[in-house]
């Protein structure tokens, strides 16, 4: 687990990236509240408080990405479980597509060799060369 | 110690700040917000926690404030939105108390409005003095449209008028006294008002066969009804020879109509006239 640090621009990367986190724990299996903060938490980076994903099930709930109903079994403690929708799937394959390509992108942009024009060396996942 | 966390004074003061900051969204949506931090909070603090462990964990959620903003997404509603959803959460019975208290406003307003519009008294003709020492010296002229009638002021006695008031208006009004700026009487209580009263008084003011009439103070006028009215005072004003004498054209009255008392002046359709003795007696002179 690690902790990446309270940039503000690094906070706005996390909440852009946690929604398909969350569809891509939810397309696994439906999953409570508490679970998908705990997963998220030992994932590490991923949360900048651990409040931020029950305002984000809310939304993607109302963005028609996840439903959610209560599930009471019998001895245990009551709760509300979210799933995936087709919607969501949809929006998590398209994410997880966009995500490789930049990824790669910003991985090149990020660690391209001093003097080396933008698109004609590094490859993805590449190391800086030592200076 | 109670058998959840949810009950301690800081768990429920952070919920109630969340409630607070989540105002301006829909309800629905704040309030399953509301309901997933309280059961992330029972279900990650022991009923025995710590007080240091449950500031931790409410650390942990981050603020109510920023939980809310998480909430609303990365563009805040629009205000007529927002408003919308504020209004959404007012509870059915504050919305009851709103429409009765308009329509408890709307109907005194009403009320005072149609109290205020009602035609105020008219003087339909002078019956004359009201003492047989003046009715017996009375003078009456005639110049042109205007007629008079013209008696000698008698410092420091009662002198009074009788007239003829109707009441054209569809509420009752009741003379409850003579106006504050009386022209007669420069001392309080000096100038009094009876209004004719009596069993079965038609609406000329005429009683049934066999019953009688008789004045009161304040006395009331039904509707679309005329009464004869006397008004009367203590003849102190300072007057001394040459003075002329004091007309008397129109009088005012304290009407109440509807528990609402209103000054109506009223015009007189001929004018009283009190005339200076030569000799007048001027004690009351400053």
């Amino acid at each position: 687990m690690c902790r990446m640090g309270s940039d503000p621009g690094l906070t706005e990367l996390r909440r852009g990236v946690l929604g398909p986190c969350v569809l891509a724990l939810l397309d696994e299996r439906p999953r409570f509240g508490l679970e998908l903060v705990r997963e998220l938490a030992a994932a590490g980076g991923l949360l900048t408080s651990d409040g931020t994903v029950y305002p984000l099930l809310s939304r993607l709930r109302d963005a028609g990405l996840v439903t959610s109903e209560w599930h009471d079994p019998a001895g245990e403690r009551a709760r509300r479980y979210y799933f995936i929708t087709d919607a969501g799937r949809g929006q998590l394959k398209s994410f997880r597509a966009d995500w490789t390509d930049f990824a790669a992108t910003v991985t090149k942009v990020l660690f391209l060799p001093p003097g080396t024009p933008a698109g004609t060396s590094a490859q993805p996942g590449e190391e800086p060369p030592d200076e | 110690m109670s058998d959840t966390v949810l009950a301690r004074p800081v768990v429920k003061q952070y919920l109630r700040a969340l409630d607070a900051a989540c105002a301006s969204l829909p309800a629905a949506q704040a309030r399953e917000l509301h309901e997933l931090i309280a059961a992330h909070l029972d279900e990650t603090l022991p009923p025995a926690a710590t007080d240091a462990e449950v500031d931790a964990e409410l650390a942990r959620l981050g603020t109510p404030r920023a939980l809310a903003a998480d909430a609303a997404g990365p563009a805040r509603p629009p205000a007529l939105r927002r408003l919308r959803n504020r209004l959404g959460r007012v509870r059915w019975w504050t919305w009851t108390a709103i429409a009765v208290l308009v329509a408890a406003i709307g109907t005194g307003a009403g009320y005072l409005i149609a109290v205020n519009s009602a035609a105020p008294l008219v003087a339909s003709g002078e019956i004359g003095w009201l003492y047989p020492a003046d009715q017996a010296v009375a003078v009456m002229t005639t110049a042109g449209d205007v007629t008079q009638t013209a008696v000698p002021y008698r410092f420091g006695q009662r002198q009074g008028i009788v007239v003829s008031l109707v009441n054209e208006s569809a509420w009752t009004q009741e003379i409850v006294g003579v106006g504050p700026r009386w022209d007669f009487g420069s001392l309080p209580g000096q100038s009094a008002v009876t209004v004719q009263s009596g069993p079965d008084l038609n609406v000329a003011g005429v009683p049934a066969p066999g019953t009688s009439t008789y004045y009161a103070s304040p006395g009331a006028i039904p509707p679309n009804s005329a009464r004869i009215v006397r008004l009367f005072w203590t003849s102190d004003l300072c007057m001394g020879g040459g003075d002329g004498g004091i007309g008397l054209d129109q009088i005012t009255l304290l009407v109440r109509v509807g528990g609402i008392t209103r000054t109506e002046n009223i015009a007189l359709q001929d004018a009283f006239l009190l005339i200076s003795p030569k000799h007048s007696v001027t004690r009351n002179c400053q």
